[in-house]
């Protein structure tokens, strides 16, 4: 019963921040909802290890983000959604203007993407970033300043900056 | 930039915070639950599956102790009791059978028939009947196959000096479970002078896949050939058997890989 509690408070404790997180980098509140819900739903499989961790959250978080950069998982969910003759319905969004910035980041490379948001988002170090996608670090830091560059382009109230900034 | 990047990116993911709808920890719990009682039921079908399979493709064990089924012999067959009390000219009956048939019972007089087998390297050698035990019975049908069967044993009532052989019928082959093996116990005796009956000759060996065939030497019986006895299975027999007896073996029966298969009473008055 402890158990359930504590992971009905880690639930609703981080459910809301990883799925915003994850909105803004697929565009798409459904299926930011879907990875981050399949994601607690490993979480809660092997609670027992993973609430042993320091940050637990951080786990979820990763499973979240290969959940949604797996081509893969689409697929599958797809055809999960069609074999139970689901119909898609559009989840009401942010206002237009707030979500300006998720249209630019829409048109970044999926690695740019995701870097961008886990830097400037969700403040993870580089190297952390780094890790977790399983690339080195100084192509995270290319990864970003080509973000931002793109970026500038598109939002004219954003200046490029130098990568060794970051 | 740095801090305008991050300031829009807080207002967007603030933006759409509002907009979510959580489904829950409890629809957690419940599509976990879900999956692990699909899981089961999977690996349950699978299992009961491969049960399936399993028992329709191996091969049906078989019984332990199968019957022993006689095998039919074309040509001559020689009976293979003959009285104790019988004459000198007891030599084997020879009653054509293709079928394993009841011989008469022991004290009755064999039939002065046709001999055509009691001398040693005359062709056609007579070959030993089937077990008078079971009567052929249209059911129920034969067990795929069959652990043990009766060989066939020529010269088994050959008065000595002769050598004896032990095969096993091709049909009977066939029919063998793989890694069949046969262990056969066998002694002759001839007529000691106080009418007792001395062991004159005796071996064992086995029967198997690679060796189908076995022979075995029976030596000089001084011309009075006594009880032959041939058993499944290991056993000793008595150097002597006191006058006027004979071996109490256990008789074969369907159900026991061991025990008498085959006796003949050749004791004659020498």
């Amino acid at each position: 019963m402890t158990e359930h509690r504590e992971f009905a408070e880690f639930y609703s404790a981080s459910f809301q921040k990883l799925a915003a997180a994850l909105y803004v980098y697929t565009g798409d509140l459904a299926e930011a909802q879907d990875v981050v819900q399949e994601a607690m739903i490993r979480a809660l499989a092997r609670w027992s290890t993973v609430s042993t961790y320091d940050e637990p959250a951080a786990w979820v978080r990763r499973v979240a983000w290969n959940l949604a950069t797996s081509r893969w998982r689409r697929v599958r969910r797809g055809l999960e959604l069609a074999s139970r003759g689901h119909r898609e319905e559009l989840s009401p969004g942010p206002e237009p203007d707030r979500v300006a910035i998720v249209a630019a980041l829409s048109d970044l490379p999926t690695r740019q993407r995701q870097a961008v948001i886990l830097h400037y988002l969700e403040d993870l170090p580089i190297a952390e970033i780094a890790a977790m996608i399983g690339v080195a670090e100084g192509t995270v830091k290319s990864w970003l300043h080509r973000a931002r560059a793109t970026l500038a382009d598109r939002l004219s109230e954003l200046a490029p900056e130098e990568v060794d900034r970051v | 930039m740095s801090d305008d990047l991050r300031r829009m990116l807080a207002e967007a993911s603030r933006a759409a915070q509002p907009h979510l709808r959580p489904p829950g920890p409890d629809a957690a719990r419940n599509t976990l639950r879900r999956r692990r009682v699909m899981r089961v039921s999977g690996l349950a079908m699978v299992l009961v599956l491969a049960l399936v399979l399993a028992t329709n493709l191996l091969p049906r064990p078989t019984s332990p102790m199968p019957p022993l089924v006689p095998t039919p012999s074309i040509g001559p067959t020689v009976d293979p009791s003959a009285s104790p009390s019988g004459p000198v000219s007891a030599t084997p009956t020879v009653v054509p059978s293709l079928s394993p048939s009841a011989t008469p019972a022991p004290g009755s007089s064999p039939s002065p028939g046709a001999t055509p087998s009691g001398r040693p390297g005359s062709s056609g050698q007579p070959v030993a009947n089937p077990s008078p035990s079971p009567s052929p019975s249209p059911s129920p049908p034969p067990p795929a196959c069959v652990d043990i069967v009766e060989p066939q044993i020529t010269n088994a009532t050959t008065p000595a000096p002769a050598t004896m052989t032990f095969s096993i019928a091709p049909a009977d082959l066939e029919r063998l479970c793989d890694g069949w093996q046969i262990r056969i116990t066998w002694a002759a005796y001839y007529v000691y002078q106080d009418s007792s009956q001395m062991m004159a000759s005796a071996n064992d060996f086995v029967l198997s896949a690679a060796t189908p065939t076995r022979t075995g030497r029976l030596y000089s019986e001084y011309n009075c050939p006594a009880d032959r006895y041939f058993y499944f299975g290991a056993h000793t027999f008595p150097e002597t058997i006191p006058a006027g007896e004979h071996l109490d073996l256990p008789a074969w029966s369907p159900g026991r890989s061991t025990g008498l298969f085959r006796q003949h009473f050749l004791n004659v008055n020498c």
